[in-house]
């Protein structure tokens, strides 16, 4: 019985010409020593019973898979009649590509230009007559899932049995085709179980199964080993004819319509990534999303959440004074933990859709353009623009940015990274914001917040721009990157993206604030006898010794001292301690009337400004001690942006002072 | 070709595979394929966005990875020595 192997690209349709030739005579097993499943077949002709195999779909026959050996072996060891390459029409130029592989073997080969039909639909014209003159083999048109042209390609293979396949002679340029005859003279001294010159072919490219069966042959091992010490590398020339000599083929035989490759993802790119309009569009998108976190989270949604908090505390108080609960638990149930954590929560509005509304440009496509369009900005002033998606990331949870930068191989972009991914604005930040927003700015939020945030990004590369210049000095590497389309947001996707960051905020508001919040809470009554919340108390005396500091740049009060020294521990404690220290005020609105009684304008914006920079929470000093494996740099990430957000704290509000704000 | 298709990278500041394919006249599957090949052979770096999704961040307050599908590639030291060759 005659044997036909059939190979060809995944998804060519060589399964579907396997099911035609067979029909039910088929079994199904595994090829040895591998989990590769191998189907044969069989099928009668003129009284002539043929044997099928349909090989792995491969794009290629190196040793890169088992798909691939499993295919090159069967071919070359198994000694097929005639190997049937499925070739689909429409993508003519990869197919092409093994069929090339098929022929440098020396298989007896018929190609089955299958899908004719959708090649047609495609205005894609292929002839059929000038393909086979070129490749030196058979060409039949088939449409296998129609069953159209399968008399006519076992007639061809039938046909081609008889004949000797007609050796085409590859040319590899001449350095490589004289050093493929150096190796199959010396390859014919040995015994070898494929032909000599595809296997100096592929020992010239490298391929690892070839370099292991020549591994006892002296002579071989020894012209290879002098290639390599000379640094001689022909992998890239030999795929390279390859590809050469596919795309000669390819513009003889195959006419194609003119293609649109003007996509509409390209027309939108025009304008967003242009030089020009890139960077200012996408200030204004980020100013429009922040507008819009405050006028659908603030005013259409935030008063439900105050609202619920204020009515929950109520009610547990109502609850806890009618069982007689002693004066000491009622103060931590209601002051600690609903008057702190509630103060974090009652923000969870804001957040949720500033986080809807940036998962939407992320599911659009528009953050990648972001990175892409502040690449320009991080390259000028001496950053990998790989370092932007860290900071991006970092707008999360400056953690996962922190971890983001392992993508940079070059250890001085990736220090730099590190060390400015903190003064991106992360979510715990966040109520702090909205609090003195809400005290202060109630009617630019969206202003003041894009404001905010792009003075993380500005003193991210201006620091960025001062350690490349002094600590880190050298060149940054040049990388491109690929945009996705944009396509229309998922709501499915939005939702979930912005689900998972709010749980995590709330579950988090509910953990690790609750602990930072009962600890406090504790130094906030002690000692015994002390006014609760009071100077006196040794959260007091903490804020007291540690609010000189704050004193130059306008806040010295004990309350936000204490509340910048709990924020080192998680930013979130922040408002929760001053929704704690203000006693009684509490959660929401009552808490930012305190707030408005605490501050001035201007110290509030120099308030800001140090939350914005100074030093980052515990978690992330843990990380950057994690990642640089340092102490040294995990003490400098503690102390410099303290230093810096001081230093512009103080700036902030005595030039203020001085200009009369 | 594949040394082509390593200099319209260096040269270009997006990976724009409909364009680098019209320029050197193959279809973007091939381009697919040659980008692939440089990539294994070490001629090319491909980093197809950070893992920090896969790495479990127990001090976030919220549970932000890169979830930006960014392709980046970039031309290793192998190959600029080829494209200078």
């Amino acid at each position: 019985m005659q044997n036909i192997a059939l190979v060809g690209n995944p998804n060519s349709g060589k399964t579907t010409l396997f099911n035609v030739l067979t029909g039910s005579n088929q079994h199904v097993g595994n090829w040895p020593g591998v989990t590769v499943e191998k189907k044969e077949g069989s099928f009668k002709h003129k009284g002539a019973l043929y044997n099928v195999v349909d090989l792995p779909g491969t794009y290629s026959l190196g040793a890169y898979s088992e798909d691939e050996l499993v295919a090159r072996d069967f071919i070359v060891k198994g000694n097929p009649d005639v190997v049937i390459n499925v070739v689909d029409s429409t993508n003519l130029e990869r197919n092409l590509y093994l069929t090339t592989q098929l022929l440098e073997m020396g298989a007896n080969v018929v190609v089955a230009l299958n899908m004719m039909d959708e090649a047609e639909s495609k205005k894609i014209k292929i002839s059929t007559d000038d393909l086979s003159e070129a490749l030196g083999v058979p060409v039949v048109s088939t449409v296998a899932a129609k069953r159209k042209g399968i008399e006519e390609l076992i007639e061809g293979t039938l046909r081609a049995m008889d004949q000797k396949p007609r050796k085409i002679v590859f040319t590899y340029g001449k350095e490589i085709d004289e050093e493929i005859s150096k190796l199959r003279s010396l390859l014919k001294e040995e015994s070898l179980p494929y032909p000599e010159d595809w296997t100096a072919l592929k020992l010239l490219e490298g391929d690892q199964e070839m370099l292991s069966i020549v591994d006892g042959m002296d002579k071989v091992k020894a012209h290879l080993e002098s290639l390599h010490s000379d640094n001689v590398d022909y992998e890239l020339d030999i795929v390279d004819k390859r590809y050469a000599y596919v795309n000669g083929i390819t513009k003889k035989c195959v006419v194609k319509p003119d293609e649109e490759i003007i996509t509409t993802t390209d027309r939108i790119d025009k304008v967003l990534t242009s030089r020009l309009f890139g960077l200012p569009i996408f200030g204004l998108i980020m100013y429009l999303v922040f507008q819009l976190t405050f006028v659908v989270g603030s005013d259409f949604l935030g008063g439900y959440v105050e609202t619920a908090i204020g009515l929950f505390g109520e009610l547990v108080e109502g609850l806890l004074v009618s069982i007689g609960s002693p004066d000491w638990l009622i103060s931590f149930i209601i002051e600690g933990f609903v008057g702190g954590v509630g103060a974090v929560l009652v923000f969870v509005p804001l957040i949720m859709v500033l986080y809807f509304f940036l998962a939407i440009l992320e599911d659009t496509g528009y953050m990648a353009r972001a990175a892409y369009i502040m690449d320009g900005v991080m390259r000028a002033v001496g950053l990998h623009g790989k370092t932007f998606i860290s900071m991006i990331v970092g707008f999360g949870c400056n953690v996962p940015g922190i971890m983001a930068t392992r993508t940079l191989e070059n250890k001085k972009d990736r220090m730099i990274a590190i060390l400015i991914n903190p003064f991106m604005s992360c979510g715990a930040r966040l109520p702090i914001y909205l609090v003195f927003i809400a005290a202060f700015f109630p009617d630019k939020g969206g202003l003041v917040l894009f404001i905010i945030y792009a003075l993380g990004i500005g003193m991210a590369l201006l620091m960025g721009k001062i350690f490349s210049k002094t600590l880190f000095i050298g060149e940054s590497s040049h990388f491109i990157m690929e945009l996705p389309p944009y396509r229309l947001p998922s709501p499915s996707s939005v939702v979930r993206d912005m689900w998972e960051k709010v749980w995590d905020f709330v579950k988090r508001a509910g953990t690790v604030i609750f602990a930072v919040v009962a600890l406090l809470w504790v130094l906030s009554v002690l000692p015994m006898g002390v006014e609760p919340y009071s100077q006196e108390s040794i959260l007091g005396r903490i804020g007291e010794f540690i609010s000189p500091l704050f004193a130059p740049a306008g806040f010295g009060t004990w309350q936000a001292s204490v509340s910048l020294f709990a924020g080192i521990a998680a930013k979130e404690a922040v408002v929760a301690v001053l929704g704690m220290v203000y006693a009684g005020v509490s959660e929401g609105s009552e808490l930012v009337t305190a707030i408005r009684g605490s501050f001035t304008t201007l110290s509030a914006v120099s308030f800001l400004v140090m939350t914005l920079l100074y030093t980052p929470c515990a978690a992330v000093i843990a990380t950057v001690k994690k990642e640089t494996n340092s102490y040294k740099w995990a003490a400098f990430m503690a102390i410099y942006p303290f230093v810096l957000a001081w230093v512009l704290a103080v700036l902030v509000y005595q030039i203020g002072s001085l200009m009369g704000f | 070709m594949l040394k082509e298709v390593l200099k319209e990278i260096k040269e270009a500041d997006v990976y724009s595979k409909p364009q680098i394919a019209k320029n050197l006249q193959v279809s973007e599957n091939v381009l697919e394929d040659m980008i692939k090949t440089l990539v294994r052979m070490g001629y090319l770096d491909e980093d197809l966005g950070s893992s920090t999704c896969e790495t479990k961040c127990s001090g976030c307050s919220v549970s932000s990875c890169n979830t930006i599908p960014i392709k980046m590639l970039s031309i290793t030291e192998i190959g600029e020595r080829k494209i200078n060759s």
